[in-house]
């Protein structure tokens, strides 16, 4: 913690005469981000207040990351309170920084256009220490490289601000560059769970500077809830045309990231835990797992067969998801990992719809999305009914594969086209339709029965001429005579 | 009452007790067999259906302990292929032995279920091979009862063959065995011990050596799949034997024994694991001496029609008894000179009762291995077993070659399930059969429409009183009574009959039901209970446990258990394991036992020797859950000491007063074996206070916190009936054990037991 | 080294003993000799006498000691089994030489003398064979139970087991005397040949009977139904002839007495037999008021043997609930 205090008595001087090498089309009049500290994923939102300082500005430039910070697994922009689809990002020649070029539509000097980045960081906060018992408190570490928020103009005034979930045990120093000179006030306010830092005044932007020094920064907090990942999440979705059925079903291993258990596990101690004010945080008892409204029929197995210790509770008004509560066969502790299955079954007519003629349109949610955890390898996988033919994907969000294939499954003659989209690294914001496109004309319903029909009259037919041959070898009369 | 007809088929007026429909006779062919078949699938679909409690209860998985094992190989057939499973070794059982298990066993069951899956799931029925193996056995069931029709139709006539087909569905007997995911060889054996048994009859019926090699050949199937095989090895023979004694001898059987021995002998050689027993060791010689005296008699016979002399047929005799008693002597001769294996212990077990409990422990220790009390043959067959002799007796009545086959087959099966609780399954088939003649018969005489022609008691012209004033019955009369035929008279009787036996007949189906539900559905590895409410749940601590071993412990981890778990284990956690139900290494097992049975001292070089990461206790004392490990302990007790007699007494384990107790007043052995510290290791401090009492044993646990040293408690499971313990690994800085262990609580120890740990602990290090 | 150590320690109890117990040790030895087998009939009295040991004077001889119950109003079967089998050792052990001899007696206390012995152990049950390891001398064991029992439900009251348990607590190992008896040598080969003679003078007799259906018949059935009714069980398990108190029926599902088997087994056979009645005898019948008569007669006799039976069975398991016309 000592090096950066040497290092902001240069960052001071420097700030000013550093001299902004490119048209300025834009300044922040303000930013203020707020970062969710806790579990798996960390969440950044930026509120950026732009102003655009020439005609005809173009497009915004909007860092993701600088040189130096993490990539978001995930990240969303709105303007004006309308949400942005898809946008590439693209690397800025000059810096290298992460950036994305954003349509902010400003026509003339001084409009101001609101900005709005939710960004989605993993594995941002790390367990200090890294093994405790079964009854101790469960502490996390953030670490990052930088403080300010990265941007490509000059900011008038930035704040930023920590939340953890329970009390803010500890920190390092907070940057004390861009501060008001005659400020005497301490450049962070710490308030129970909450780390406000700034405001900072008349930041330079930073990726484009020359020499511009982030800070970086470490919190150290305490939790109340274990820090979950998941390992791998495959969503098997089956398209069932006859039964109007569509059925999915997730293969999870759950991962409790938190704190490692030091020694092994004690069932008294966790009976008794009960009994205490606060239930030791690194232990995970239950999951709540929404799943589709309309959801039925749900089930919960493992490599092993049938769990029992689950309940399923439907939407309880329109719009809501079904809540599936599921107890894992024994409590997750750190570093503990646990293999099941959930599985459920929706009625296809809200799921697809036709789109002229034999052309279907099947919407499939990617995964279902747990508040602060992290999905290793997502993987979904989509059957479609036999014959199905050109089929068609489109994926609201980047994604690592999609590879087509055929499955042979009950009475399958031809087999069913499948589609497997892979995604590593997805968080709740990657909770969207994947939206799929196929024909499927009416004779290939037809097939399935006929080619039973078929099978089942060969079968007879056989059966008719066999019980007809007469396979003795020596005649009727014969045998007759020597049972006698 | 009585309504006369056209005249029979006899020419004469027939007597009617109740009129019947007017059918012509190819009416009544054509509806008899549609309803033969429809009955018979409903009686199959019956036979499946009443074996689903347990898949209806809970769920689709494998019951009990050797199902597991089963279980674990069919998928190593269905996933590696037939020859990767021909010659499998495991090294993960009897670590560090391993075990060639390709050699060990009977194959013909996940050879079958293999067979299935891969028909299956070449016309793209993607069945899960779990399912196959839970279904194969209800499957099955459905066949048995189609082959028990079969056979019995041999003894007697379709009717009595369907009758018994429905006995043998849903007889609790066979049920016990059979159902869903009791994946064991039994599950098939029953039904090939049935056909071919029934392809034998017609073979010795017709002489056909078709029908000989068919049955031949499904004996090879038995063999292939099940031990008992050996029970058709020797009923054939003798029912051969006794044919001959009783002068029955023809061409018929000589053809079908000839055959069927030869191809049958050949075939069970085929199965590794048997090899070339059929002509080593005794349990087969009696079939080959059968072959042998079968040519002798055949031979005497073409000899006897070229020379039509008696004394050279009496020297025949003579000679035949010669050669017989010589055979028999060359026999004797090579069994005792060890050319021929003597009886195996768990045969010869059946005959010498008193001989497992003194020399093979580990086998008198299985449950099922007990004799047999009267109540659970009345449980498994309920009216059946007194219609059972009823049966017998009628087959004598009427005494052909086949009846004669029953009758030894009850004799010899009465014997073997008397001995053995589990061969009530051999018994079962024949009880169904002869009962179901019995039953028949009763039926179709009370049935039977046609009136007697004559009736002493009410014709006037029955009786006449000669001059000397004596009833006597003339001569006339006497002629009508030799030809008039038997049977019942009045309506009423044949109704006070036939209404009792109907109602005998729902009770059986619903004492099989309740029997069936209450006592053979419960997988044992999921406990049914209820809630507070009354609701029910399941206890599935043993699922948790495994579970937890699988995911939470290293891939080669050794777990070490008494031997009960091996094949669970191994199934669900997929760990390595010291011992299982395999009856392989007696040693290993006693090994395991004497763990248990011995102080932490003397157990932990023994642990450390065997690379033993956890240890696994089975624990009911808190929910009273009574098939626990101390409920078992005395066996790991007596099996150790059978190996170890100096180091482990069993009278140690009793108080002073020769009882069984854990509370205060347990013996000092049993107080420090590990078994004790394991199972009540922190027990009372649940009871924070309270009497910890024992649910099981009823027993207050004296509250002495217990303290474990060499190993520490790593999982227990939501009711604590599965309990697994860590083993330390030696002490990095050399310290003995107990010291550590003080050292980590940051307690004071006391002198003594550090000196002997400790000593203990350096002598396992330098032997590890 | 060790051993010599060892030596001497006992050595050195000996002669420290020898005061105290030489006396006792010596007429016990007098008793010994002339009982016969070797065995000192005990009473309550001598019995503490015989296992007394003080720290002052410890005992340095073993003993073993059978509590039992002979007379015959005590009706205790297992101890006129063990009896003779209990003789036969210490006999053998009698043909020790005297120096050894009077480091291990054997012997007995019946019941009539000694119950304040059987009460001062709490013993409900007899025979009982305890063995008192000396206390000093070479061979003296530390434990803190003063006497081992002899567990006879797992040895059973066999020559071979209780012999070898013996020799190895006995100060050395004995072989197992048995006084030559000429009479198998004699009676085993005549019986063989006189067998063999008077089967065949017999021949003409015998032959009919094994050629008889009925006799086959009757054996089978017979057969079937004895081992239907759990007989072997009674022979493996050595059930008792009938409860205390004199009631047929055991207590539980797997637990019978001998008495109950025979009565299953009659109601097996008696229903068997009305099955068969009913089957094959009545329609023979020419009369049909006679045979009115045997039907009813017989149906009612199966109705009413099966009620009772199944009656039984829910005595013998609680939970069944089905019942017939009785209970």
């Amino acid at each position: 913690m000592r090096l950066p205090t040497l290092l902001s008595l240069p960052l001071l001087s420097l700030a000013t005469l550093v001299v902004e090498a490119f048209p300025k089309s834009y300044q922040n009049d303000a930013i203020s981000r707020s970062v969710e500290l806790g579990g798996s994923v960390t969440t950044v939102t930026s509120t950026i207040t732009a102003r655009s300082i020439a005609d005809q500005p173009g497009d915004y430039v909007l860092p993701l990351a600088g040189k130096t910070g993490k990539v978001p697994i995930a990240w969303e922009v709105s303007v004006n309170r309308n949400k942005l689809g898809q946008i590439a990002t693209s690397i800025d020649p000059e810096t290298g920084a992460q950036v994305v070029y954003i349509p902010a539509n400003l026509t003339q000097k001084d409009q101001l256009a609101s900005i709005i980045l939710t960004e989605y960081l993993a594995y941002q906060s790390k367990p200090l220490p890294e093994i405790i018992g079964q009854d101790e408190a469960q502490y996390l570490q953030f670490s990052s490289e930088t403080t300010f928020p990265e941007t490509a103009y000059h900011t008038k005034k930035m704040t930023i601000k920590y939340r953890a979930p329970r009390k803010i045990v500890s920190h390092s120093k907070t940057p004390n560059s861009y501060l008001p000179s005659e400020s005497t006030s301490k450049p962070y306010k710490l308030a129970g769970s909450s780390l406000n830092l700034g405001p900072f005044h008349n930041v330079p932007a930073s990726i484009k500077t020359v020499g511009f020094k982030q800070s970086p920064l470490t919190i150290h907090y305490d939790t109340s809830e274990p820090v979950l990942a998941i390992k791998t999440l495959q969503r098997f979705a089956e398209v069932g045309m006859w039964g109007g059925n569509l059925n999915m079903e997730d293969k999870i291993t759950l991962f409790n990231a938190g704190p490692k258990l030091r020694g092994f596990f004690s069932r008294l101690d966790f009976q008794s835990a009960r009994f205490r004010p606060t239930f030791p945080a690194q232990i995970l008892r239950e999951i709540t797992y929404p799943i589709p409204e309309g959801a039925s029929s749900p089930y919960y197995y493992d490599s092993i067969g049938n769990i029992s210790t689950s309940h399923f509770r439907p939407s309880s008004r329109a719009g809501l998801p079904a809540i599936l509560e599921i107890q894992p066969r024994f409590p997750l502790l750190g570093g503990w990992s646990f293999e099941f299955t959930v599985g459920w079954d929706l009625n296809l007519g809200s799921w697809m719809k036709t789109v002229g003629g034999d052309k279907k349109m099947l919407a499939v949610p990617f995964m279902t999305g747990l508040k602060g955890v992290v999905v290793d390898e997502a993987e979904l996988i989509v059957t479609l009914p036999e014959g199905a033919k050109n089929v068609e994907v489109v994926a609201p969000f980047p994604v690592a594969a999609v590879e087509h294939s055929v499955h042979k499954t009950y009475l399958d003659s031809t087999g069913r086209p499948r589609i497997t989209i892979k995604k590593a690294l997805a968080s709740e914001s990657n909770e969207q339709n994947i939206y799929i496109t196929y024909t499927y004309p009416f004779y290939a319903s037809l097939q399935k029965p006929a080619v039973v029909t078929l099978a089942s009259l060969t079968f007879f037919a056989i059966y008719w001429i066999v019980k007809r041959l007469d396979m003795r070898i020596a005649s009727a009369s014969v045998v007759k005579t020597k049972t006698e | 009452m009585s309504t006369p007809i056209p005249p029979g088929p006899a020419g004469r007026e027939v007597k009617l007790a109740y009129p019947i429909p007017k059918i012509s006779k190819t009416t009544l062919i054509n509806t008899s067999a549609l309803l033969r078949f429809t009955i018979l699938t409903v009686i199959s679909a019956a036979a499946i259906a009443s074996r689903l409690f347990a898949v209806v209860r809970h769920e689709s998985i494998i019951h009990e302990f050797d199902p597991w094992f089963n279980y674990r190989a069919s998928k190593v057939l269905v996933n590696e292929g037939f020859y990767e499973f021909w010659n499998w070794f495991d090294p993960t059982a009897w670590y560090p032995l391993g075990r060639v298990v390709g050699g060990t066993i009977y194959p013909g069951l996940m050879v079958t279920s293999g067979i299935i899956y891969n028909v299956l799931h070449y016309l793209n029925f993607p069945v899960d091979i779990r399912n196959v193996c839970v279904m194969l056995a209800p499957a099955f069931a459905g066949l048995t009862a189609w082959a028990t029709y079969l056979f019995t139709c041999e003894m007697a006539d379709e009717s009595t063959g369907l009758l018994a087909a429905a006995f043998m569905g849903i007889v609790p007997g066979y049920i016990s065995r059979s159902v869903a995911g009791s994946y064991d060889n039994e599950a098939i054996a029953i039904f090939l011990l049935m056909f071919t048994f029934y392809l034998w009859i017609r073979a010795a019926k017709t002489g056909s050596a078709f029908y000989s090699t068919l049955s031949a050949i499904f004996y090879g199937w038995m063999v292939a799949a099940w031990g008992g095989y050996v029970f058709i090895t020797n009923m054939v023979p003798l029912h051969v034997f006794v044919l001959v004694l009783m002068g029955r001898f023809s061409n018929r059987i000589y053809t079908a024994y000839s055959s069927w021995y030869v191809i049958g002998t050949l075939a069970s050689m085929q199965v590794p694991f048997v090899g070339f027993l059929p002509v080593r060791t005794s349990e087969h010689m009696a079939a080959l001496g059968v072959f042998g005296l079968l040519q002798l008699v055949a031979f005497v016979g073409i000899v006897r029609r070229l020379v039509p002399d008696k004394q050279f047929q009496s020297l025949l005799k003579t000679f035949v008894v010669l050669a017989f008693t010589v055979a028999l002597a060359v026999l004797v001769l090579l069994t005792t000179s060890g050319w021929i294996a003597p009886w195996t212990g768990r045969f010869y077990s059946l005959w010498d009762t008193g001989y497992a409990k003194i020399h093979i422990p580990i086998i008198a220790s299985v449950s099922e291995h007990q004799p047999t009390a009267w109540p659970s043959f009345f449980f498994d067959l309920e009216m059946l077993i007194f219609l059972f002799p009823a049966g017998v007796f009628l087959c004598f009545r009427e005494l052909r070659d086949e009846h004669l086959f029953i009758i030894i087959y009850a004799v010899l099966s009465s014997y073997f399930a008397g001995v053995m609780v589990r061969l009530m399954l051999v018994i079962t088939p024949v009880v169904c059969v002869s009962a179901a003649m019995a039953f028949s018969t009763l039926l179709k005489t009370y049935m039977d429409p046609v009136v007697p022609s004559i009736d002493m008691d009410t014709d006037r012209d029955s009786v006449i009183i000669d001059e000397k004033g004596e009833k006597k019955t003339p001569r006339a009369y006497a002629e009508k009574v030799k030809a008039s035929k038997p049977g019942i008279y009045g309506l009423d009787t044949r109704l006070a009959v036939l209404t009792p036996l109907v109602c005998s007949l729902v009770m059986f189906v619903y004492h099989c039901t309740w029997v069936t539900s209450n006592a053979y559905s419960s997988p044992s590895v999921v406990l049914a209970s209820r809630n507070a409410d009354g609701s029910p749940a399941v206890i599935d601590d043993f699922r948790s446990a495994y579970k937890w071993l699988r995911e939470n412990t290293e891939e080669d981890a050794v777990i070490a258990s008494w031997w009960d778990y091996g094949y669970q284990i191994a199934g669900f956690s997929n760990r390595t394991t010291l011992v299982d139900n395999s009856e392989y290494g007696v040693t290993h097992i006693a090994t395991v036992g004497k763990i248990m049975a011995t102080d932490e001292a003397t157990a932990y070089p023994i642990l450390r020797k065997h690379d033993v990461d956890y240890l696994l206790v089975i624990f009911g004392g808190l929910i009273g859950y009574s098939g626990d490990d101390i409920n078992k302990f005395l066996w790991m007790v007596r099996i150790s000491q059978g190996i170890w007699p100096d180091e482990i007494q069993e009278p140690n384990y009793f108080t002073p007063r020769g009882e069984y107790k854990m509370d205060a007043s347990a013996s000092p052995t049993m107080k420090n074996s590990l078994m004790y510290k394991m199972s009540y290791y922190r027990f009372p401090d649940l009871f924070g206070g309270g009497q910890a009492v024992d649910r099981v044993r009823q027993q207050v646990i004296p509250n002495t916190p217990i303290e474990l040293n060499v190993i520490e408690e790593a999982f227990t499971s939501e009711n604590w009936i599965v309990r697994i313990f860590a083993v330390k690994k030696e002490d990095d800085i050399g310290r003995g054990l107990p010291e550590s262990t003080a050292f980590a609580k940051g307690t004071k120890l006391k002198k003594s037991k550090s000196a002997k740990v400790g000593g203990a602990k350096k002598k396992g290090s330098q032997k590890a | 080294m060790k051993f010599s150590l060892s030596s001497l320690a006992g050595l050195a109890s000996l002669l420290l003993a020898a005061s105290a117990q030489a006396s006792t040790q010596d007429d016990f030895l007098a008793e010994a000799n002339a009982a016969p087998n070797g065995i000192i009939k005990l009473d309550s009295a001598s019995y503490e006498r015989l296992v007394s040991s003080s720290p002052g004077s410890p005992r340095n001889y073993s003993v073993t000691v059978v509590l039992t119950a002979l007379p015959e109003q005590f009706k205790c079967q297992p101890c006129h089994v063990f009896d003779p089998v209990y003789k036969t050792v210490g006999n053998s052990w009698k043909k020790a030489s005297r120096e050894e001899r009077k480091d291990h007696f054997f012997g007995q206390l019946d019941f009539s003398d000694g119950q304040a012995v059987f009460a001062k152990l709490g013993l409900q049950s007899a025979p009982n064979l305890q063995y008192f390891a000396p206390k000093a001398g070479p061979r003296k064991s530390d434990s803190k139970q003063d006497f081992i029992t002899y567990d006879f439900s797992r040895n059973g009251f066999g020559l071979e087991k209780l012999h070898n348990w013996q020799s190895n607590l006995a100060p050395h190992p004995f072989p197992i005397f048995t006084p030559f008896n000429p009479i198998p040598y004699i009676v085993i080969p005549t019986t063989i040949i006189g067998g063999i003679i008077g089967l065949y003078f017999a021949s003409p007799y015998i032959v009919p009977f094994i050629q008889s259906k009925a006799i086959w018949q009757g054996a089978c059935l017979v057969a079937i139904l004895i081992f239907t009714s759990g007989h072997m069980w009674n022979r493996i398990r050595g059930a008792p002839y009938q409860n205390r108190d004199g009631s047929v029926f055991a207590q539980g599902f797997s637990q019978q007495n001998v008495i109950e088997t025979q009565v299953v087994g009659g109601i097996y056979g008696l229903l068997a037999f009305s099955a068969v009645a009913l089957a094959s005898l009545a329609p023979k019948m020419l009369g049909s008021y006679r045979q009115r008569f045997a039907v009813y007669i017989w149906i009612g006799v199966m109705i009413f043997v099966f009620s009772y039976l199944v009656k039984v069975f829910k005595y013998k398991n609680g939970g069944y609930p089905f019942r017939l016309f009785l209970g």
